[in-house]
């Protein structure tokens, strides 16, 4: 089943001196169940393109189709509503809200949906079990590691079952050992759930877990390999 | 969840949120004190023109007023006054003669009026005869011959209030833990008479030099005090014939109201003595006091009563005393003001410290509108943090305020070391702090309001944040 579809993408950006090209006509399309790594050098657009693909940003030119709806046609707060509903987000940094807790940050989205307490504590203490935070429900996020912070995030992004979960460097900030612990932890949860994972990154051995992976270089896709 | 959120978010800063809380809650505190003891001296100044100078209304012959003349009479006094006694609006009335004339003791005088009263039903319009100062005498003497009733700063004035540092004196400073040294500073006054107050105190001050303290001042005023009581008192006026009439009397007692003006001019004796003396007809009087039942209708009942005596000059109690009038209709207005302005001031604190709040959380508001947190959560978020804010010291404010109201009212602020001037004016020395019911749940709408008020404009640029924020991780 198609989740994503992006068609003819393009992003200028020509509030400076020189117009950018950050995205230069890009199509791609995701099945459910994917595992995908964006990777390509700094300033070749990745942000931009995700972005796009989350409705944070609009596209110059071209569409971005998630499970049918044209996310273009929606109005400003109709993509906000939809953006709940469907995409999960896991950002470099600034992920979590420091006055709750790892649980609270995790419920947060499903209270926003007003889901019964009954269910959203059993959905948190399924993810939060499932990232390795049993035992940290309570901790607040300056508690925590950057790398359980980032593990919560990944828990809040699945938390309400969306199409696919969207993380531009999630990464970044990490050590290696973080690193392949999250990967680990995200592939599982990609098996388990079967929900679709998008994300950017640099790192070699970030791109050696992806089963597929696209190289954008000037705005362009220059390769999409399954392995 | 956006409750609480928002009530930790509060907390995020604790420093910050607290300087906040208990600015707020200090001014929410002075301004209901303030006002609590405004409205405490109007309404001891109020009960003291109601109850013990002017009564609720005045009725007199058309002629009195203007010329103050003994002859000017109400002809048909008595036949009034049961028909005002059965009046169901009016709670009580008494006749009374007034007449000014010369107070005189040795070589002192003084011009007064005489209040020539009931003595029994002078108790139900008016209360100085519950304020004889213990220890000078009391009403009830006013039933035997030649008894005056004079006001404790005409005693002052008219040197019946003597000072005398007698062996007892000297005891009770002596138990006051006041030092033998200054005793024997003392040794040369003792047993002396001093005329007056201001003697006395000159005579201290040179006598004890440095020594001299408000515990020694308070300790001799009160005990080295005595009442010339058997001082005779000549007065003397013109009656309606034009003759001169001097009549002695003795102190019946000396009343203390918070009123020095009142104190000095008036004094009272018995009506039924007075008529005999000088001559006035039976069932007439100068002037007719009236108290109602419902003071807010006492306009109406003053209008209604202007057109059955319409030869009579009829007045209320704000015809009379018309800055009182005043201060009564617009002192609930000046209080809102003073509040506005006060709230008006902690409102640009909130609104500073949450526009703070707001700009140092740009990427989590960002972060929080990219995962779905529409405008309308993000800004009732912002708007509950701020309502917390402004809403927690506001609430701890009006309690503590209540309760230093409740406490104040209880034990009394004394003003006594500005009591003179205050007492001259006519107001009390001791206030008792008192605040209306519906003057604080109107505060309590308003501090509501500030809340929500000064939520508005930091919530509202929490919603211009732009998303895409959240991603830029520089
Ligand atoms: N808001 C903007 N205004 C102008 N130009 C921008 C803006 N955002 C990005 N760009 C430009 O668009 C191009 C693509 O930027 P983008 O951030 O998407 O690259 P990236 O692949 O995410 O790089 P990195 O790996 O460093 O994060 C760059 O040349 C950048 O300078
Ligand atoms: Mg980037």
């Amino acid at each position: 089943m198609k989740v994503l579809e992006i068609k003819n993408l393009h992003k200028i950006y020509n509030d400076s001196a020189v117009e950018v090209h950050a995205v230069n006509g890009i199509d791609l399309h995701f099945e459910e169940g994917e595992f995908a790594a964006i990777v390509g050098p700094s300033g070749s657009g990745k942000t931009t393109l995700l972005n796009m693909i989350g409705g944070l940003d609009k596209p110059t030119n071209g569409e971005v189709i998630i499970n049918g709806t044209k996310i273009g046609t929606l109005g400003k707060s109709k993509i906000i509503d939809f953006r709940m509903r469907n995409i999960g987000f896991v950002f470099q940094s600034y992920n979590l809200i420091p006055v709750l807790t790892a649980k609270e940050n995790v419920e947060f989205i499903m209270g926003l949906q007003k889901w019964t307490k009954e269910k959203r504590n059993a959905r948190t203490k399924e993810l939060l079990e499932a990232v390795g935070l049993g035992d940290r429900m309570n901790s607040r996020p300056s508690q925590l590691s950057g790398g359980q912070q980032q593990r919560v995030s990944v828990a809040r992004a699945l938390a309400s079952k969306p199409s696919f979960v969207l993380a531009d460097e999630p990464t970044a900030n990490l050590d290696s050992k973080s690193t392949s612990q999250l990967l680990e932890i995200m592939k599982d949860l990609n098996k388990k759930e079967n929900i679709t994972f998008i994300f950017s990154t640099h790192d070699k051995r970030v791109i050696d877990k992806a089963r597929r992976v696209i190289t954008i270089e000037d705005g362009k896709v220059t390769s999409d390999e399954i392995k | 969840m956006i409750w609480k959120t928002s009530w930790k978010n509060v907390w995020r800063n604790k420093t910050r949120s607290l300087v906040v809380i208990i600015s707020v809650t200090l001014g929410v505190i002075g301004g209901l004190f303030y006002i609590a003891f405004s409205e405490g001296m109007v309404r001891q100044r109020m009960h003291s023109v109601l109850n013990n100078e002017i009564a609720h209304i005045q009725i007199t012959n058309k002629n009195f007023r203007s010329n103050n003349e003994i002859k000017y009479m109400i002809s048909e006094g008595d036949k009034i006054i049961d028909e005002l006694n059965n009046d169901p609006e009016i709670l009580s009335a008494s006749g009374r003669f007034i007449v000014n004339g010369m107070l005189s003791v040795d070589a002192k005088n003084s011009g007064i009026q005489i209040m020539a009263v009931d003595p029994e039903k002078e108790k139900t319009i008016s209360e100085i005869y519950q304020k004889i100062i213990p220890g000078t005498g009391n009403w009830d003497k006013i039933k035997t011959k030649n008894k005056i009733y004079i006001g404790e700063a005409l005693a002052k004035s008219l040197n019946i209030i003597n000072y005398n540092i007698k062996d007892f004196v000297i005891d009770s400073l002596r138990k006051k833990e006041v030092s033998e040294k200054v005793l024997l500073m003392l040794e040369p006054l003792r047993n002396k008479r001093f005329k007056n107050e201001k003697i006395f105190i000159r005579e201290l001050e040179k006598t004890l030099k440095s020594s001299y303290n408000n515990t020694i001042k308070k300790q001799l005023m009160d005990n080295a005090r005595y009442y010339r009581k058997r001082a005779k008192l000549i007065f003397s006026f013109v009656n309606a014939d034009s003759n001169q009439i001097s009549e002695a009397y003795r102190i019946g007692g000396i009343y203390k109201i918070d009123n020095h003006m009142f104190e000095k001019v008036y004094a009272f004796i018995n009506a039924d003595q007075f008529k005999k003396l000088a001559g006035i007809p039976e069932g007439q009087y100068h002037q007719i006091l009236l108290k109602v039942n419902d003071l807010d209708e006492c306009t109406n009942i003053k209008k209604r009563l202007e057109k059955k005596y319409s030869s009579l000059e009829i007045l209320s109690w704000k015809d009379i005393q018309t800055d009182m009038a005043y201060v009564e209709e617009f002192m609930g207005f000046f209080y809102n003001i003073f509040i506005i302005i006060i709230l008006a001031a902690l409102s640009f604190g909130i609104i500073n410290t949450m526009l703070m709040a707001v700009l140092e959380r740009t990427k989590e508001l960002g972060m929080l509108t990219a995962i779905g947190m529409n405008r309308r959560k993000v800004f009732r978020m912002i708007m509950l943090e701020s309502i917390f804010l402004s809403l927690t010291g506001g609430v701890i404010g009006m309690i503590l305020g209540r309760i230093l109201i409740a406490w104040t009212n209880k034990i009394g602020i004394n003003l006594s070391s500005m009591g003179d001037g205050m007492e001259s004016f006519g107001y009390s020395s001791i206030c008792y702090p008192a605040i209306d019911d519906t003057f604080f749940i109107n505060l309590t709408i308003l501090v509501i309001f500030t809340g929500i008020l000064s939520a508005i404009y930091p919530a509202y640029k929490a919603l211009k944040l732009n998303p895409a924020d959240a991603l830029k991780t520089d």
